[in-house]
Parts: C-alpha cells; sequence; structure tokens
C-alpha cells in the first residue's frame, strides 16, 4: 500500500504541477532523521502551473484546514496571492507557499534545489539541505531552531 | 567482508549499545550484519567506530542510518512511521470510546 505523504506528491507530479518541495518532508529526504505529518511545497505562479495546482488539489480534495468543516476549496486567486495556504486533503495535510523566509518564490529556489526519484518514474524537486538550513536559520520560531542542530550534522555527514 | 566482533560489554558503553540497537533493520528484514541486540552478545563494533553522538547531542546513529538509505526509501520510512503512529492512536481512541 502506498503511503499517504507519496500519494500526495505524485498527485502533484501527475498533475504537472511544477513545485519544490521545502519544510520537514524535503529535510527527510535529504536524510535528515526528522518526523514531520505534511508536505511543504512552493509551486510556480506561471498561469498554466496554477491551473494544474488547482486540478491537483480537487483531485486531492483539498480544503482550507483553518476550518474544514466549511470545505473551503483553493481558487485560482488564492493561488495568485501572496501567502501560504495550509490545506487538509484525503491524504493528510498539504500546505502550498507562494514564497519561503523573505519573500523568495519558486523560480528563485530553482537553483537551490535538484530532482529526487521518490519512486521509479516520479523525479520530484526537492530543495538542498544547505539552503533549508539557510532559511531555518532565518526563521524566529522555536520549532525551527530546535531542528537546525539535525540539519547541520545531518549535511556535515553527508559531506564526509 | 570480515569483521571483528566483540563482547559489548567489554567494549561499548550504554550509549554505543543503544546506538548499535538504533542500526537494526526493521523487522521482517534480514540483519544485513551481525550487530546484535543486547550486552550478553556480540556487536560489529570496532574500535575505529565514529563516535554515535555530536558534541551538541545530535545522534549521528540515526543521521547515518538516515544517509544510507535512498530517498523513496526515506519516505517509505517516514510514511511507515505515520501509518504506524494512526494505527496506535485509532486503537487507542477506541479503547478509550469503549469504557
Amino acid at each position: 500500500m502506498q503511503g499517504k505523504l507519496r500519494l500526495t506528491l505524485q498527485a502533484l507530479v501527475s498533475a504537472h504541477v511544477d513545485f519544490i518541495l521545502v519544510g520537514g518532508l524535503a529535510a527527510v529526504l535529504r536524510g535528515a532523521p526528522v518526523h514531520t505529518y505534511d508536505v511543504d511545497v512552493v509551486f510556480s505562479q506561471q498561469p498554466a502551473n496554477i491551473a494544474n495546482l488547482l486540478a491537483a488539489l480537487a483531485s486531492l480534495d483539498a480544503v482550507f484546514r483553518i476550518q474544514p468543516w466549511r470545505n473551503i476549496r483553493p481558487n485560482e486567486s488564492h493561488l495568485l496571492g501572496s501567502g501560504h495556504l495550509n490545506l487538509q486533503t484525503k491524504y493528510g495535510y498539504l500546505d502550498v507557499l507562494t514564497n519561503i523566509g523573505e519573500n523568495v518564490r519558486y523560480d528563485q529556489l530553482l537553483p537551490f534545489s535538484s530532482p529526487m526519484l521518490i519512486d521509479e518514474s516520479t523525479t520530484i524537486q526537492v530543495l538542498n539541505l544547505k539552503t533549508l538550513i539557510e532559511f531555518k536559520e532565518q526563521l524566529s520560531t522555536e520549532k525551527d531552531r530546535a531542528m537546525l542542530p539535525i540539519l547541520r550534522r545531518t549535511l556535515s555527514e553527508s559531506e564526509k | 567482508m570480515a569483521r571483528n566482533y566483540y563482547q559489548a560489554s567489554q567494549i561499548v558503553g550504554d550509549n554505543q549499545r543503544i546506538a548499535a540497537w538504533k542500526h537494526l533493520p526493521p523487522s521482517g528484514e534480514p540483519d544485513p550484519a551481525p550487530v546484535l541486540r543486547d550486552s550478553s552478545r556480540a556487536v560489529a563494533l570496532t574500535p575505529e567506530q565514529p563516535p554515535p553522538d555530536s558534541d551538541d547531542g545530535v545522534d549521528l546513529t540515526l543521521i547515518r542510518c538516515t544517509l544510507a538509505m535512498t530517498p523513496a526509501e526515506r519516505l517509505d520510512f517516514l510514511d511507515s512511521q505515520i501509518a504506524d503512529i494512526e494505527a496506535i492512536r485509532k486503537l487507542n481512541a477506541r479503547k478509550l470510546n469503549a469504557r
């Protein structure tokens, strides 16, 4: 049986969404022994990609998780904005981000990511660990700071 | 490949024994090496084994284990952990509701 995190990523790939995996799951794929329950992606805001992302979110039954009982579905204007969309899908939690850090967007992040295989036929772009650490260092939340020693050690071990 | 085996109680401290535990593969998979489970049995630790923890307390053995996996295996591992946690939560929720 496929896991929910993988199914979420596969839905995005199947819909031809241009995205970069960031956050805790990116850290996991880069080898950090951390735990996370959600998928965080930064997406391209090109019109064609917005349409593809909307199709993917529909296939995932995505609704805003702040008030899931209201079943508010993300629409084009939400995706064209500049914020974070914290969604709940049939496979779990998905955070769809227009930017991270100090308004760093998809096109700017792309050079700091690289493709990774998540199954035999699915490749996704994943933020590099070094860049992920730099963003975590910019953030001031206790949760992000707590993860930093593990991320730094993972980077140093991976470079040996 | 030839390996040196030592009695764990003779060569390792508690932290390293715990580290040896963490090197165990998931249940159902054959051991890649005879890393054994308690101090009464031999472990595949050698005197030149790198330290299990960093100066700032990060468990390097876990990092080495995850770095030894492919990205797809890391995703599988996390997905299976989440599935296990969800199953335990559901089981306990049912038990609480049955009270």
